[in-house]
């Protein structure tokens, strides 16, 4: 086959993205999502638990309401409540959740991973044979079980979820030390008596950081959703404050007269997760040495 | 380039160009390459690696991947049949039957989760027109033919139970089951270890002897040349360069890279050192103009640089053709 | 390692596994909240306080509590339930074989889609059909299963009225829930058979059986089809357990399904230590199982795995 592997034209950033449209739009998307979360307060125009029993489940409308106050541009709820500022606090909810299971989870993973790889023998043994038990145990209902004696509420949410989060990161660390640490740098390393911290920080994380961020990316997507169910059940954060997933929850009963209460929040769980999981796959195919791109 | 002895010719290639659409860039792995073949006789394309042997012997079954491979020109006619005008249904017709291939990766050219002897059943049926129990025997009578021993045993087993030697056997004897009026050897022996590689070639030598069929045989090592071909033809950065009869390759040779490739080995043979040709091996991405082995040429003028040099007959007969602006000679 | 061994070998290591998770279980409903603090109102007098630690077993030490628990579950006793006050055993029998069920023909049903479309995108790579089927099954795994299984409720019970919104009886209660289960697997497998597999189509041996006469839908079916099967499984298995375990509850909300997601979830509303001790106990031994059948799958489909 033709010798591939040599190209005299450098694969900017740019290029990187201009080939994967996709991505390139669903980075952006992400981008607008999170500022407007962020400024939360500057973009809605009504509280998120202010309730206004004369428009209760109003249609989506561009036209000012009886009042005189702004349009419900995504309609209200069952007490109404309007619906896009609900949307924007309460995706603050949905991913602060996302953004902390998976941080915390990927610190307590990936430092497992990288002791097990790192000093293999006994400690890699023990540290694996409990992520394999852990990965074929029933992770949800260990979950539930901590909602259960915890009670509901965002942080027992969060440690609930924590339970199922750090198994993926614990492996991927450890298989990625175990390459590199197979490789001549670190041999080099040893023989010219640089310490064991310095090996791990200098030379080891670099080199382990872009298929860790992958999984980063693609894990946060999965809390999203997994936050999304347990809201939607009723186990996440309580009323007044909201979740996407509990507003479904909540909205549900109402889906015959005001199916606008369910469908918004649905497809900005939709959206955010599929923003998400494309520009994780794109780190994924972009930045892994191995994969040969057409 | 005519041949002028056109009877007895069963395949012939001509103006074949294959690419890869890279994003980086197009890579033409195969430029405009033309060459014969006589009914019987063995054929040794030779190259070094990435030189396009193999995607011209893909393209001529038409079994290059879009994307990122293409054929974009050429014409293949087997024993009067144009290969490229055929529907894409009909190549079953061509595959097996027309062209078998030896690939030159035995590890992972068989398929893992069928036997040995479903894989060469499944060539006797397409090919030989037989079903089931006589499918078999003959499957059994090819494990046979092909030096494998208690073959009524080895039917029964996986690929991953064989050694690359046994693997590469199996792989010829499915390219024989097909009956096929061209064989296609790409570097058989290549990811063997030596004793199994001498064994091999053996094997091959026998049974083109047995079986008297046509072949082209692909590979990088000027030894196997010498042993098993009547003709050669080598390739450089996807273009032809030269052609002609063994013994003219050894002994007058006129293009100066088939000059180096053959100095590499007599330098070897008579204990002097090694004249390996200087520079690298060519980038496909970034071909130089003129000719593509000018950079490397000790013999390089200024008309090599901007003009790529055409084909020079020098036997006058259609025996010897090269692609050199300044073909060597004998004395030089 | 002779296959009878293997089983064997497995086998303990489930037994294993239960009785961890049963224990940690335990410890966490007993070590963070006290029961009885929960169940009884806040103005409880410290009499009803231990009369009911009484009644549940709760007065004595823990580790004695826990053998009781132990030697009791091994004999798949788990006592009674709090909330529905009768055995935890039955409540269990009466609505695990509905989900598993349904999570069966969810499954059935995104196997049945996901595996030719998805090696109809890898035939076509890159082309039209592949896109649009890319994003339909990134849609199935984004796309919250609850909310599709209301919208599927929204257009076919409400709108068409084609379909009963909730409840069991007929076959027909069962189909909206299972396509509502069976989008998320379905985009995932496809996914995982397209990429399977191009793998499988860039292998020398493809090239080896076209270049012998092979046609292409021999080529899929019949040399390829069986090397992307063990990735196929793995995924199939892994989301029935995961399902099993409590993914399902949401679904079997939305359509009022009286099934074991549905049980977990009220098990967790009324606090039902038993029930829970039990439930966990079933899905564990139920995943070891399934994971047990998946390596044992595996032979089958693939000659060089051997145990």
């Amino acid at each position: 086959m033709a010798n591939l592997a040599t190209s005299k034209k450098k694969v900017t950033l740019w290029d990187r993205f201009r080939y994967n449209k996709a991505a390139l739009i669903s980075l952006i998307i992400l981008i607008i999502i999170f500022l407007m979360l962020i400024f939360a307060p500057l973009v809605t125009s009504y509280d998120a638990a202010q309730s206004d029993l004369y428009n209760r489940l109003s249609a989506p409308s561009f036209e000012p309401t009886a009042k005189g106050g702004p349009a419900h541009i995504l309609g209200t709820d069952q007490l109404g409540r309007d619906i896009y500022s609900r949307l924007i606090w309460g995706g603050r909810v949905s991913l602060t959740v996302g953004f902390v299971v998976g941080s915390v989870g990927a610190l307590i993973g990936i430092t497992l991973g990288m002791i097990a790889g790192y000093f293999g023998g006994w400690t890699d043994m023990i540290i694996m044979r409990l992520v394999d038990v852990w990965a074929s145990s029933p992770t949800l209902l260990i979950a539930l079980t901590f909602v259960m004696v915890l009670g509901p509420g965002m942080r027992n949410l969060i440690i609930a979820l924590l339970v199922n989060s750090w198994t993926l990161f614990c492996r991927m660390a450890r298989s990625q030390v175990l390459v590199i640490r197979s490789s001549a740098m670190v041999e080099s390393g040893h023989a010219i008596g640089a310490s064991t911290n310095r090996i791990l920080f200098k030379h080891i994380m670099p080199n382990i950081i872009s298929p860790l961020v992958t999984t980063y990316v693609l894990e946060l997507a999965h809390f999203i959703n997994a936050e999304a169910n347990l809201s939607f059940l009723g186990f996440g954060v309580q009323p007044p404050q909201t979740s996407w997933g509990l507003m479904i929850g909540e909205g549900r009963k109402y889906l015959t007269q005001a199916p606008w209460i369910v469908l918004f929040p649905g497809l900005f769980i939709g959206l955010t997760v599929l923003c998400l999981t494309l520009v994780g796959n794109w780190i994924r195919d972009e930045f892994d040495p191995l994969a040969v791109k057409m | 380039m005519e041949e002028t002895k056109t009877k007895d010719i069963i395949l012939s290639v001509k103006d074949l160009s294959t690419s890869f659409f890279l994003r980086e860039g197009e890579v033409k792995a195969v430029d405009g390459v033309s060459f014969s073949v006589r009914k019987g006789e063995c054929l040794a394309l030779v190259g070094e690696s990435g030189s396009g042997k193999t995607v011209t012997a893909l393209s001529m079954l038409r079994l290059v991947v879009w994307p990122p491979g293409k054929i974009k020109s050429g014409e293949v006619v087997l024993d009067g049949v144009s290969v490229f005008d055929l529907p894409m249904k009909s190549m079953k017709d061509v595959r097996g039957k027309g062209m078998a291939m030896i690939l030159q990766e035995p590890m992972s050219s068989l398929n893992p989760s069928q036997t040995i002897g479903q894989q060469i059943q499944e060539a006797v049926e397409i090919n030989q027109g037989l079903k089931g129990e006589e499918a078999k025997k003959k499957a059994i009578e090819m494990l046979g033919i092909v030096r494998i021993p208690s073959p009524e045993k080895r039917y029964y087993n996986y690929p991953h139970e064989l050694s690359g030697g046994m693997k590469q056997r199996i792989m010829i004897a499915i390219a024989l089951s097909c009956r096929p009026k061209v064989l296609i050897a790409d570097e058989p022996t290549c990811s063997l270890d030596v004793t199994i590689q001498a064994q091999i070639l053996r094997l091959m030598q026998q049974l083109r002897k047995e079986i008297d069929t046509t072949i082209l045989f692909i590979t990088s090592d000027l030894g196997i040349v010498a042993e098993m071909a009547d003709r050669v033809a080598i390739m450089y950065a996807g273009q032809l360069i030269e052609i002609c009869d063994v013994f003219t390759l050894f002994e007058n040779s006129a293009h100066p890279y088939t000059r180096g490739i053959m100095g590499s080995i007599t330098a070897m043979k008579e204990g002097g050192r090694l004249n390996i040709i200087s520079g690298d091996p060519p980038d496909l991405m970034a071909l130089p103009s003129g000719c593509k082995f000018h950079p490397r040429c000790d013999y390089c003028q200024d008309i090599c640089k901007t003009e790529e040099p055409g084909y020079t007959d020098l036997s006058g007969t259609g025996d010897h053709w090269v692609r050199c602006h300044f073909p060597l000679n004998k004395s030089k | 390692m002779g296959m009878g061994k293997y089983i064997l070998q497995r086998l303990a290591f489930t037994v294993l596994v239960v009785i961890g998770i049963s224990i940690l279980v335990f410890v966490i409903t007993h070590m963070v909240g006290n029961p009885v603090d929960i169940m009884l109102p806040l103005t409880a007098t410290e009499e009803q306080r231990q009369l009911l630690s009484q009644q549940l077993g709760l007065d004595k030490p823990m580790i004695e509590q826990l053998g009781t628990f132990l030697k009791d579950a091994a004999t798949l006793d788990f006592g009674m339930s709090w909330w529905q006050r009768r055995p935890c055993m039955e409540v269990i029998m009466d609505d695990l074989p509905l989900t598993a069920l349904l999570i069966f023909f969810a499954s059935c049903i995104s196997v049945i889609v996901a595996i030719p479309l998805g090696i109809a995108a890898a035939y076509h790579k890159g082309s039209f059909l592949d896109r649009v089927l890319t994003i339909i099954s990134l849609g199935g795994i984004c796309l919250p299963p609850f909310w599709i299984g209301l919208m599927l409720m929204l257009v076919f019970s409400v709108k068409l009225g084609w379909l009963p919104t909730s409840g069991i009886g007929t076959w027909k209660h069962m189909i909206l829930p299972a396509l509502a289960i069976s989008f998320r697997p379905m985009g995932q497998l496809s996914q995982i058979v397209r990429f399977e597999m191009m793998q499988q189509l860039n292998g020398l041996y493809v090239i080896t059986a076209r270049a012998k006469g092979v046609t292409e839908m021999a080529v899929l079916f019949k040399h390829a089809l069986k090397n992307i099967m063990t990735a196929s499984i793995t995924m199939i298995g892994s989301d029935f357990t995961k399902q099993l375990g409590g993914l399902s509850a949401s679904v079997e909300v939305v359509f009022g399904f009286p099934g074991f997601g549905h049980l977990i979830s009220e098990t967790i509303d009324n606090m039902d230590f038993p029930l829970l001790q039990a439930e966990v106990f079933f899905v564990a031994l139920i995943v070891c199982m399934i994971n047990l059948l998946v390596d044992i799958l595996y032979a089958a489909f693939d000659p060089r795995i051997r145990y």
